[in-house]
């Protein structure tokens, strides 16, 4: 067979090729380099995919992606408190989890800001945990790699309710690179 | 037992010892020609020296192998058979047993198996070497066997796990954040819900008002998409 095109490599990782077809794939794909190089790209887009989630995620988001790599764990951050995002063993991502009062809370802003204040990333409508009184931060390993961010940055989290805004906290995140 | 190694240039000479005439299976990794002669002192065992050529990149896959099945072996030869084929079988057995650790253990045990089949002659045709590594791989797979111990492991696990750590590094997550705001809406909504929320095609579907079978085309174009997106210039076969 000829190079496959990548819709047919994607087809093949997401098992949905014909089994002839895979057969066949498999055969051309043990005797091509660069098909080979193509195909562990394409194998490696699902998780990579997986871990592709927005800096704040739902309780459940952060559960999935535990179950995902049980190398990721939770620290717990009390307002005004710091927490520490270790990133050396090569894990993919890591889980803040902010502890603030947000009951009776219609929306929750948090903007991320360098630790001299200067803001970085506003989100106006964060997902957050009422009843665990909890927002969760998902810290990801190329962010700290690629320096788009500080490695030491601040949350500022603002709570709306009632038409009123109330300051729930600061809380400082330390991210330690990738060995 | 006695093992020595002189480097010069491209050229490695080799010293080892033969065991009653015959050449001591860990010897085997390690010499490509032999010329023996006997050893004061050291009766029925032998030294030998052998060569060993360098291997070049672009060779192909039946020339590396024919150099692995030559009389005497060749050690560069064999950690390129196992450089060349560590990430197909490793992405075989990813494929076909889905765990990671599983796949690891079936890469390993195909290499082994490859380069036992191939000192002892049994591939007849060099250039059939990937058919005969993915009928291995398939072999084991339906087997499931677990790994041996054998010394031929410890070979094959270094170039199989460097494969498994390279796999997750293929993708530059940055880099995929910007290929995905690229996608329009629609296909972003196939990709959460399939990547990140474990819906079905057909969950998808009726989420989306679409057809399951289009869903399916969409997918394949999106991942395509992000494929090319993520690439780096000049990989496309």
């Amino acid at each position: 067979m000829s190079h496959p095109g990548t819709e047919t490599l994607a087809a093949y990782w997401l098992r949905e090729l014909s089994e002839p077809d895979a057969l066949a794939l498999e055969e051309h794909l043990f005797g091509c380099e660069p098909c080979t190089a193509a195909s562990a790209r394409m194998a490696a887009l699902p998780r990579a995919l997986a871990f592709a989630v927005p800096p704040l995620i739902t309780t459940a988001e952060a559960a999935r992606l535990q179950a995902l790599d049980p190398r990721i764990v939770r620290t717990r951050i009390a307002p005004d408190g710091r927490g520490v995002a270790d990133f050396s063993s090569g894990v993919p991502a890591q889980l803040m989890v902010l502890e603030a009062d947000l009951r009776d809370v219609e929306r929750v802003e948090v903007t991320l800001c360098a630790r001299d204040g200067t803001p970085l990333l506003p989100s106006r409508d964060a997902p957050f945990d009422a009843e665990a009184g909890t927002l969760t931060v998902a810290c990801r390993d190329y962010y700290v790699k690629s320096g788009v961010f500080p490695l030491e940055i601040t949350l500022q989290v603002e709570a709306i309710a009632s038409g009123q805004r109330r300051p729930v906290g600061t809380f400082e995140i330390d991210h330690i690179r990738p060995v | 037992m006695f093992s020595r190694s002189l480097k010069q240039g491209m050229t490695t000479l080799s010293f080892g010892v033969l065991d009653g005439g015959k050449r001591a299976p860990e010897r085997r990794l390690h010499h490509v020609s032999t010329v023996a002669a006997p050893v004061a002192g050291a009766a029925p065992e032998w030294y030998s020296a052998s060569v060993d050529l360098p291997v070049h990149e672009g060779e192909p896959d039946g020339a590396v192998a024919l150099r692995v099945a030559a009389p005497g072996g060749d050690p560069r030869a064999e950690a390129e058979l196992c450089r060349r084929f560590a990430r197909r079988a490793l992405l075989y057995g990813l494929k076909h047993l889905g765990s990671p650790a599983a796949a690891e253990d079936l890469a390993q045990e195909a290499l082994v198996t490859v380069l036992l089949a191939l000192r002892e002659g049994k591939l007849r045709e060099a250039d059939q070497i990937a058919s005969f590594v993915l009928g291995t791989c398939r072999t084991l797979a339906l087997a499931q066997r677990r790994k041996s111990a054998r010394r031929e492991a410890l070979l094959a696990r270094e170039p199989v796990q460097q494969a498994a750590e390279q796999l997750p590094r293929e993708v530059d997550g940055q880099r995929l954040q910007g290929c995905l705001e690229k996608l329009g809406e629609r296909e972003q909504a196939i990709v959460v819900m399939t990547f990140q929320q474990d819906h079905s095609a057909e969950a998808i579907a009726e989420a989306l008002g679409l057809s399951t079978g289009n869903v399916r085309v969409l997918r394949h174009r999106t991942l395509a998409r992000l494929h090319a997106c993520i690439e780096p210039p000049g990989a496309t076969p």
